[in-house]
């Protein structure tokens, strides 16, 4: 059966739609793990890497096809640019959720409740969740207006992730029996900063994709 | 339309007898201000 362009773009455009909503599954699948130590979870996570990896590969190999055959240009041209760099994007998001999972695994003890509320992981989380609903809405309905909101969100991690420092030495000084498991928290928030950074770009490629307009190392967005 | 692209500096698109679009080769097949143009040259039509 002969596919043609627009049904190539088409399929094309659905396994992006796979492999981004797999991405956000592992993130949140991670953080559930990560927040109840529960180890199964985690273990699924870590097992489900292959699938993403697998998505990665397929992705890779039907954008350099679709370029071959078809030469797009214009918004084809922007459409499997931005999708060879959101897919890369989205393979180091689950990465991060296979490390917050490997993180589980290692560690014995599940972390004290006090210290996600220092930290205001529930923060964290609210912002991760609602940037990746932001994301996903663009990509389906291709509105850049909805990928744009995603800027000023990812402030909010940066400023957690800035404070945290300053956070786990005084909860250290306070009691040092906590070393290990605040040293862990701060490897994870981290994660998740870089997480948002991730889909701060992922945002850009969407919008350079519907509008054709770039944003990266802009200053002011 | 490959030649267009590989050739010219500028290129103008017509559609039954009138200028849609005329700009910088690069921009035509980049980022066309006009949708016609868009459908024409991704194959949407003709």
């Amino acid at each position: 059966m002969v596919i043609n362009a627009e049904q190539q773009r088409a399929l094309l455009n659905q396994t992006g739609l796979e492999m981004l909503t797999l991405c956000i599954s592992q993130i949140e699948k991670a953080t559930e793990a990560f927040l109840t130590h529960d180890t199964d979870l985690a273990e699924e996570v870590i097992n489900t890497e292959t699938r993403v990896n697998a998505l990665d590969l397929k992705i890779e190999n039907d954008c350099e096809k679709f370029l071959a055959l078809y030469n797009p240009v214009a918004i084809d041209l922007r459409f499997i640019m931005a999708i060879l760099k959101i897919n890369f994007d989205l393979e180091r998001i689950a990465d991060h959720a296979y490390g917050i999972s490997k993180y589980i695994i290692d560690q014995d003890k599940k972390i004290d409740a006090r210290l996600f509320d220092v930290l205001k992981f529930d923060v964290i989380y609210e912002t991760i969740t609602s940037m990746f609903d932001d994301i996903t809405t663009a990509y389906e309905t291709k509105d850049a207006s909805f990928a744009r909101k995603v800027f000023k969100k990812d402030k909010i991690l940066d400023k957690i992730n800035a404070n945290s420092f300053a956070i786990i030495e005084e909860e250290i000084k306070k009691d040092i029996s906590v070393v290990d498991q605040t040293l862990l928290l701060f490897a994870v928030v981290k994660k998740y900063e870089r997480v948002g950074d991730l889909i701060k770009n992922i945002a850009e490629e969407i919008i350079f994709y519907i509008d054709a307009e770039v944003l990266k190392h802009k200053k002011k967005k | 339309m490959q030649q267009a692209s590989r050739i010219s500096d500028y290129t103008a698109f017509f559609y039954l007898g009138e200028l849609i679009e005329y700009n910088k080769t690069r921009t035509i097949f980049t980022k066309p201000e006009k949708k016609q143009t868009e459908n024409y040259i991704t194959g949407r039509f003709g």
